[in-house]
């Protein structure tokens, strides 16, 4: 077994890797790879044809790890994603039928197509680690990463998420329409094949594991952690805001500020990695005023606004 | 928009110079600048935003009907424009001590005193507009020195000084400024000629015919002024006497004829002695033998007096100056609206100088004719006396009265000596004057009124308007003499145009004259009696004010500031803060909300590769310093002292820009 | 005839005057001006007070803040980002970033955003009659109307907002907030720069186009929700109709496995029971639909009560879009309209921007509206009217559509005068009166 790689190597392999594939979204890859050194799973929001998919493949196949891809539907059915018991004639028993949720990489594609019941199916086991069927319960994969993505809701024929499960996911970010010089690049790499089919793994599970417990180690000072729960707690007061961020939303950025300042080579966190983590990690747990939001507020702006209304710990 | 400190102070205090109303203006100041000294601000509600408006209106009336009892109108009116600053004071003290700073608007204007809350601008500073006042009141003033036009520009630029854009250099400013005062002091100059240019062609345009009327200042008159005059029925004096009164007081007289005018050359006035008492002026050193009591009229505060011959004191007169000319004219100035004052009679009084070439010039165009008139009858310049004689029997004889006409002849005298023999007095007196001249006795052309009718109601002679009269002054034995020839009988003719109302008008303007009178009396003989009333007043309407009002008043108190107790953070000595201070000088300072690292990238650019990358190290050094619980190692501490030492000598080139 | 006329020229002259002086002229040009007038009037006579000493002062002041004050040509790149909604009566912020082009510097510059021109044309002002509400004065000189008019075009009042120091190159962010005060659409036309004189009182203008647009949807209250007593009607199409994929997952009963069954949906409990392969049955879709109806015939002169019948519309498209039913919209514009949101049709929003935009109509008869509802009655659970008056045309609606066996819920947007209590509980309404909406749709909420 090779002598284990120090965290910020890890962390540089893989974004390499996945660069190979998905040009000119580094912020987007920092925080997809901060999701996963924290332990926590990421919801991505983008139109069709950005690019959400490649980047779930492409991270999945930089680890070596088990992807499973499951596209939501309005018919879903909550058995089609955590498994079904299936009578086995010859056995005369039942036998449970792991669904896709059984894996190390999860792609939920368009989650906000399927109905209520199927979606907190879904979040239930994320939220648990483990599936309870017919009485049977299964423990899920340690590295369990789910990245779901949805289109905005201005479409037609989507069952938004409710705001008290969107808690569940540690960030929430778009990766966003490239700019064009960059999009040229991308033609000319997919002119003759997807560059993702040549991606190999660079990075083993253990290495991504280790990952996270680094990240956990990582320190930092009463200031900063003040710092935090400041810009938590301003959510709970802001103009337009009906219910504000709990205190996960304070782990969720604590976690997010440390693989960030593991992802610098920092053994401490500094600011800056707390502001660059600030929108993705509470913007989504904010529910806003229905009057506010036909205004135009989003939670984005609400978190922005917060961030350059305190003073930063210097 | 609140006015810098002592702008308003500065305001008054110009205004207290050039009105004089020092006793004032001082506390003004005091309270006005003093409130900002002092902390203590009182909580005003609308309501009592209210009420300082309603005072301010009551003391402006108040100061309104102080001001029209001690003066006469036009005085009061520019006055009481004088006087606003007193009146709008305390809305803003009570803008100035209140808490916010700023008046409700429903103090100024009562529309929207009802719950207007569609209204934008709720509440406004009125230092800028009571400055404003300040100035112009200080301009009602009237002083005609350069000082206002410097006390203004120097005030008026203080004020700008605070709306100077500050991107735009200082120097532009004051260019303009001054620019803007040297182009004002030109104007006003153009101005006030322009005015005066302006008013004499008015009064071309609307007199270019010649009724001026009789008007020492203008020193002339025309033919036919008088008898515009005395179209009007309206009583003009009332003479007092014992016995008989007597029969002309003249009002002026003049010396030159040309065009159908008279005029008063070199008239040369000067102030008229005062007398012994208060009030009382001496016209000529005679003793006095009995007196008469005039009651005149003058709107304007000033006028002619009108005084018989022998005139030669006159008291009761509390008139600022009197001034007399060589022509016998009085005019007094600075004098009451209403008022009657004795004259002292002195036979052998004499006020009017000597007679000199002019008294005894005749025009050239009437020259011919008059000299054969005066041979027909024989006048001789040696026997005046006689010869006035003749004079008058030949007027009395051959000519008669008619109400006066305009006239179109282009020579109306010749046409009234020879053809018409009719006319109204001035062509009486003005044919007489010629008439004694050619024969070589000086005459002058004198102008005022006859005193004919008695009236019972008033007890007293009446002067009216229809009396007004002309006659001659000739030079009898040394002496001026009185010598009037227009036929007796014009009062009658006269009287017949006399409307069937006048009784009526007559009871009106006695009683008019009744309340003029005590209102002047009043004021000159208890000195401003009337005035320690007002003033109780509103003395009286200021402490129910305050003692109604001081119940509302309350001491705002300012809300005493929460601070959750913070853990005291570590590294808050880096030397680093050093670094930022400096790079605050320079315009490149962190913005309160910028993480360090942030913001070193962003001024990156600006600060130059070669003093970035050091700074990046001690930035990274800084950080574990203040952020890593862990804290920092000797070595690194050090490494951070001496770096930040180093890179802030080195950063000597930065420049300071005022950001 | 003529009179009107004048007194438009004159209330464009005024408003053009007024605009002058406002956007020309700093508070601190204005407050000189007012003094320069101040000493005309009190330095008339130059005999009598020294106050036209300060008139040619203050007047040389300002003509030369003018004469130095005539070219300004900056170059600045204005980029906003504006939200796409916005609410009347609510603020929204947004920021605008700019950049300097040019190669001088700009300092001390004020930001201005210019909306549309909202200033009524000579045909609008001669077809409003007058007003009730105005006094004799507003009534004499027209004043009244045209600002009836202008706050009804009018959405945003301009804004102006003082710009950081901007070095060629540099750029800055600047946060504004607007309130609009009516619903529509705001149509952000220009931007101006405005750069005061050295001395502070007369601004030199530059402006640039920007247009931008934001749909401003009308105010809403919290609304009642409000339990239409319906059945579920039969919506042929089931889920698919809402979600375009798929089969609906009603489950309704199990019968045998035909061949061609899909697996998925092969119950295996009953297999393991029976020994038999058993499917599950979805049934078709029923659910609830309902019906919004705005009533857009309105009497000239009662737009007010229009607009407040668009803002009861709207709190109801949001409560009851809360609740799992479609909701159609329903009014007559230019002709019978029909717009369905909930249930994956889309959100509130497609109903409000809709109702942002709504229209009196004028030209159409108030029968079309019934045969527009009338149609639908078959997939209709039930019916709330927001009605504008209660006359007879109204009232055949409303009992039309009751004998159809359509639950209907009538709000009457009314002065209690033109609506008794009485014929409301007769009829069965409910009314709202303009002006205390919120307190009505409360009262709503306790009938029910």
């Amino acid at each position: 077994m090779t002598a284990p790689r120090a965290p910020q190597q890890t962390f540089l392999e893989i974004a390499k890797n996945i660069e190979k594939v998905m040009r000119g979204q580094s912020a987007a890859i920092r925080k997809l790879l901060a999701a996963l050194a924290g332990g926590g799973h990421v919801l991505l929001e983008d139109f069709p044809g950005t690019g959400k998919t490649t980047l779930a493949k492409a991270l999945a196949k930089s680890i070596g790890a088990k992807f499973n891809r499951v596209q939501f539907t309005p018919d879903l059915l909550p058995s089609d994603i955590l498994g079904v018991s299936i009578f086995d004639q010859k056995a005369q028993a039942f036998r449970f039928h792991e669904g896709p949720v059984f894996t190390n990489i999860l792609l939920a594609d368009e989650v906000n197509r399927a109905s209520p019941r199927t979606q907190s199916a879904l979040l239930e086991a994320m939220g648990e680690g483990q599936v309870s069927v017919d009485g049977t319960t299964s423990r899920l994969a340690e590295l369990f990463f789910v990245i779901s993505t949805q289109n905005p809701v201005e479409f037609h024929g989507t069952y938004p998420l409710p705001e008290a499960q969107m808690d569940r996911f540690m960030l929430q970010f778009s990766p966003g329409y490239v700019a064009p010089e960059i999009e040229v690049d991308i033609l000319s790499d997919q002119q003759t094949k997807h560059p993702i089919d040549g991606l190999a793994a660079c990075v083993s599970l253990d290495d991504v594991l280790a990952l996270r417990r680094n990240c956990r180690e990582v320190r930092l000072s009463p200031e900063l952690k003040r710092y935090i729960i400041d810009i938590v707690g301003a959510t709970r007061g802001a103009k337009g805001v009906k219910l504000g961020a709990s205190p996960r939303a304070s782990l969720s950025l604590m976690k997010a500020a440390q693989a960030a300042a593991l992802l610098d080579g920092r053994d401490f966190v500094a600011p800056e990695h707390v502001q660059e983590m600030a929108v993705a990690a509470v913007a989504h747990r904010l529910s806003l005023d229905p009057q506010a939001r036909f205004s135009g507020l989003t939670g984005q702006a609400v978190v922005e606004r917060i961030v350059k209304s305190l003073k930063s710990p210097a | 928009m609140s006015a810098p400190p002592f702008l308003l102070g500065a305001a008054l205090l110009f205004w207290a110079q050039q009105t004089g109303l020092w006793l004032a203006a001082v506390p003004m100041a005091a309270v006005i600048e003093g409130s900002r000294l002092m902390s203590r601000r009182w909580e005003f509600s609308r309501e009592d935003f209210n009420r300082v408006g309603d005072l301010c209106t009551v003391l402006f009336a108040a100061l309104v009907v102080y001001l029209y009892l001690t003066r006469e109108m036009l005085r009061a009116l520019t006055a009481v424009l004088a006087w606003i600053p007193l009146s709008t004071f305390p809305l803003i003290a009570a803008q100035n001590l209140s808490s916010q700073g700023r008046l409700g608007l429903g103090a100024l204007f009562w529309s929207l005193r009802r719950g207007a809350s569609g209204l934008v601008l709720q509440s406004i500073d009125i230092s800028y507009p009571y400055f404003t006042l300040c100035i112009l009141s200080a301009g009602a003033a009237n002083v005609r020195t350069p000082v206002f036009y410097a006390g203004m520009f120097v005030l008026c630029a203080w004020g700008l000084w605070r709306f100077r854009p500050v991107a735009r250099p200082a120097w532009a400013w004051a260019t303009l400024v001054l620019a803007a005062g040297v182009l004002g002091y030109a104007g006003q100059a153009g101005l006030m000629t322009l005015q005066v240019s302006l008013e004499k062609a008015a009064m071309n345009a609307v007199f270019g015919g010649g009724e001026v009327p009789m008007d020492p200042y203008q020193t002339r008159t025309a033919i036919g002024s008088i008898g515009a005059i005395q179209q009007s029925g309206d009583i003009a004096l009332r003479v007092r006497a014992e016995g008989k009164p007597p029969g002309l007081l003249r009002t002026a007289s003049y010396n030159h004829y040309a065009n159908a005018q008279w005029f008063a050359r070199e008239p040369g006035f000067r102030p008229a002695a005062p007398g012994t008492q208060a009030a009382s002026w001496v016209l000529s050193a005679s003793a006095p033998s009995r007196s008469v009591v005039v009651t005149a009229s003058w709107p304007k505060g000033e006028g002619l007096l009108a005084l018989p011959l022998d005139a030669a004191r006159v008291d009761g007169l509390p008139a600022g100056a009197l001034a007399l000319n060589r022509l016998g004219a009085v005019k007094a100035s600075d004098a009451p609206g209403a008022l009657a004052y004795r004259v002292e009679l002195s036979p052998g009084a004499v006020r009017d100088a000597p007679p000199d070439a002019f008294d005894l010039e005749v025009p050239k165009q009437e020259a011919a004719a008059l000299r054969s008139l005066a041979a027909e009858l024989k006048l001789d310049g040696s026997k005046t006396g006689p010869s006035v004689a003749a004079v008058e029997r030949f007027f009395a004889e051959n000519f008669r009265y008619t109400i006066y006409q305009r006239e179109k002849s282009p020579e109306p005298l010749g046409d009234f000596l020879l053809k018409s023999r009719a006319g109204h007095c001035e062509y009486f007196a003005t044919a007489t004057v010629l008439l004694l001249r050619s024969a070589g006795i000086p005459a002058r052309y004198a102008g005022g009124y006859s005193v004919q009718e008695y009236s019972r109601l008033e007890k007293a002679f009446v002067v009216r308007q229809r009396h007004a009269h002309a006659w001659t002054l000739a030079w009898v034995d040394g002496a001026w003499r009185d010598v009037d020839t227009t036929p007796l009988s014009w009062p009658e003719i006269e009287q017949g145009r006399a409307s069937r109302l006048e009784p009526l008008s007559d009871m009106v303007s006695m009683l008019r004259l009744r309340v003029s009178l005590w209102r002047w009396r009043a004021a000159a003989s208890t000195g401003r009696g009337r005035g320690p009333l007002a003033w109780l007043l509103l003395l009286a309407l200021a402490g129910w004010f305050f003692w109604k009002a001081s119940a509302l008043f309350k001491a705002s108190r300012s809300a005493p500031g929460e601070f959750a107790a913070l853990p005291a953070p570590s590294g808050v000595d880096s030397e680093f803060y050093l670094i930022e201070e400096r790079l605050e000088k320079s315009g490149l300072g962190r913005r309160p909300w910028e993480a360090p690292a942030a913001w070193v990238e962003r001024i990156a650019s600006d600060l130059g590769a070669s003093r970035t990358e050091p700074l990046r190290l001690l930035l990274s050094l800084h950080y574990r310093y203040r952020f890593d619980p862990e804290g920092i190692s000797g070595e690194e501490r050090k490494a951070l002292r001496t770096g930040s030492r180093d890179w802030l000598s080195a950063a000597g080139g930065l420049e300071c820009r005022k950001s | 005839m003529t009179l009107d006329r004048l007194r438009h020229v004159q209330m464009m002259a005024y408003s053009c005057v007024r605009y002058w002086l406002g956007r020309r002229w700093t508070p601190a040009g204005r407050l000189v001006i007012g003094a320069l007038a101040g000493s005309a009037v009190l330095g008339f006579d130059t005999a009598q007070s020294m106050a036209f000493q300060s008139f040619t002062f203050l007047l040389s002041l300002l003509l030369l803040a003018f004469l130095s004050n005539l070219k300004f040509r900056p170059k600045l790149a204005v980029a906003r980002g504006l939200p796409r909604l916005a609410t009347a009566g609510e603020p929204f912020p947004y920021s605008a970033s700019l950049v300097n082009l040019g190669s001088e510097p700009l300092r001390g510059l004020s930001f201005i955003e210019e909306v549309e021109d909202p200033r009524p044309s000579y045909e609008q002002y001669r077809a409003l009659k007058e007003l009730p509400g105005d006094n004799w004065l507003e009534r004499v000189t027209g004043y009244g109307r045209w600002l009836a008019l202008v706050a009804r075009k009018r959405i945003v009042a301009e804004l102006e907002k003082s710009l950081p120091d901007l070095l060629p190159g540099q750029g800055c962010e600047l946060s504004i907030e607007l309130v609009p005060s009516r619903r529509g659409m705001l149509r952000l036309r220009s931007v101006s720069l405005a750069r005061p004189d050295a001395m502070g009182l007369f601004n030199a203008i530059s402006r640039q186009e920007a247009a931008q647009d934001v749909v401003v949807l009308p105010k809403r209250y919290p609304a009642p929700r409000l339990e239409l007593s319906g059945n579920r009607r039969y919506q042929p199409g089931g889920v698919s109709l809402s979600s375009r994929v798929g089969d609906s997952q009603e489950f309704m009963a199990l019968r045998d496995y035909r061949p061609g069954d899909p697996l998925r949906r092969i119950h295996w409990k009953s297999w393991a029971k029976t020994g038999k392969p058993v499917v599950k049955e979805y049934e078709d879709e029923y659910f609830v639909r309902h019906a919004l109806v705005l009533d857009t015939f309105a009497a000239p002169g009662a737009e007010g009560v229009f607009e407040e019948a668009v803002s009861v519309a709207a709190s109801f498209a949001c409560s009851l879009l809360t609740q799992e039913s479609l909701l159609d919209l329903l009014f007559v514009g230019d002709k019978a309209y029909c717009f369905t949101a909930g249930r994956g049709q889309g959100g509130p929003e497609t109903l409000l921007e809709v109702l942002a935009c709504a229209e009196i109509c004028s030209d159409k008869p108030f029968s079309e509206l019934g045969a527009s509802v009338a149609s639908r009655r078959e997939s209709l659970s039930g019916c709330l009217c927001v009605l504008l008056a209660f006359d007879d045309q109204r009232r055949e609606l409303v009992r039309r559509l009751r004998s159809l066996g359509v639950p209907v819920v009538a709000a009457v947007v009314s002065d209690p005068l033109l609506l008794s209590d009485e014929t409301c509980a007769a009829e069965g309404l409910h009314r709202l009166e303009p002006g205390r909406i919120a307190e009505g749709l409360a009262g709503m909420a306790r009938a029910r």
